[in-house]
């Protein structure tokens, strides 16, 4: 097993950049919010990864964060 | 669909790259001089290398009908070592007057020290004299902002035409003031440390295609040339049209490096015909 150091050192850049994907992702619907003038008629999957983000900022749920977060995701 | 690909390093590449490039219709490569992964200690080692990617490089492309181009440069990484740097500026023009060598690239700064800034300017300055094209590099990751700040003071500081230069790994936080001042901008598509497809055609989408390029880079590290492959394929999927991504893919390298009448390949436009 990794030491708590090398966990962070070896996948930072990694998570680094999916969190720009994800901030991307979220200036891109903006974006077409903003073209088209309104928002999307169906926002529940885009409401999913909000409630997603609110929940990785808290401490880590006992079945850990990546089982929670899909039993947060099979409700699409 | 025809692409240009106008930042690869070919040498630290197979021939499959090429052949797969070739396949999926790249037809010019523009190969900067880059850092070895070590700093090299001797201005003939530089010089063996502009011979490699100026004279055995374009001949290595051919077998898979790919155009070869050239830059040469002292990598930022390795501007510290200044007797080496003017030893090997020194050395430059010969490459200039190559049939394949379109400019002096890819200078730029690393850590932005003050050694780093003087070479940059050394190298455009001497660009500009023998009416070269620049391609300038922004540093990595946490440095990217502020490297680039030190750039656009750099370059405010010496008499440049902005038309023949091009300031590469534009990001989303570094974009607006190169283009705002007058600069060409490159988006280099890696896999994880610098732009993705998906980003580079948000900005593409948001500042429009005008002075912007678009590369892999592909060097010895992680990279992969079809990421601009995944771009064309990005920009097509949100419903841009084929001569909008011909457009961005094979004219806007033609409109920059075509600068220097070296590189003759001409924008293209598509031209229905009839049964």
């Amino acid at each position: 097993m990794l030491t708590p150091q090398q966990v962070i050192d070896r996948y930072y850049l990694e998570h680094r950049c999916m969190l720009l994907e994800i901030g991307a992702f979220l200036d891109r619907y903006n974006a077409a919010t903003e073209a088209a003038g309104h928002h999307a008629d169906n926002t529940h999957k885009l409401d999913l990864l909000r409630e997603a983000f609110q929940q990785l900022q808290g401490p880590a749920p006992s079945e850990g964060h990546a089982a929670s977060l899909l039993q947060l995701f099979a409700k699409v | 669909m025809q692409i240009i690909q106008p930042h690869y390093h070919a040498i630290a590449r197979t021939a499959q790259d090429y052949e797969r490039m070739a396949m999926s219709g790249v037809v010019a490569v523009a190969e900067p001089a880059f850092w070895a992964g070590f700093d090299r200690r001797y201005p003939e080692t530089f010089i063996d290398y502009f011979r490699q990617i100026s004279e055995f490089e374009p001949t290595r492309a051919a077998e898979y009908g790919i155009r070869h181009f050239c830059w040469v440069a002292v990598n930022p990484k390795e501007a510290e070592n200044v007797a080496l740097t003017r030893e090997v500026l020194a050395a430059m023009p010969e490459f200039f007057a190559k049939p394949t060598c379109l400019g002096v690239g890819e200078t730029g700064l690393h850590k932005s020290t003050p050694n780093e800034c003087e070479a940059l300017a050394a190298h455009v300055e001497l660009a500009m004299k023998h009416q070269q094209l620049v391609l300038i590099h922004t540093p990595h990751l946490s440095d990217k902002a502020h490297g680039t700040r030190r750039v656009l003071e750099v370059l405010a500081g010496l008499d440049v035409d902005p038309q023949r230069i091009w300031i590469d790994h534009v990001e989303e936080q570094t974009i607006e003031p190169c283009l705002d001042a007058g600069y060409w901008v490159g988006f280099t598509l890696y896999p994880v440390t610098k732009c993705s497809p998906r980003r580079a055609v948000d900005m593409l989408e948001k500042y429009g295609r005008e002075r912007i390029l678009v590369n892999s880079s592909a060097d010895w590290g992680p990279s992969d040339p079809f990421t601009l492959q995944e771009c064309v394929l990005e920009f097509r999927r949100r419903g841009h049209s084929l001569q909008e991504a011909i457009e961005v893919f094979h004219n806007n390298p033609c409109r920059f490096l075509g600068q220097n009448p070296k590189f003759d390949i001409e924008p293209l436009r598509l031209e229905s015909v009839s049964r």
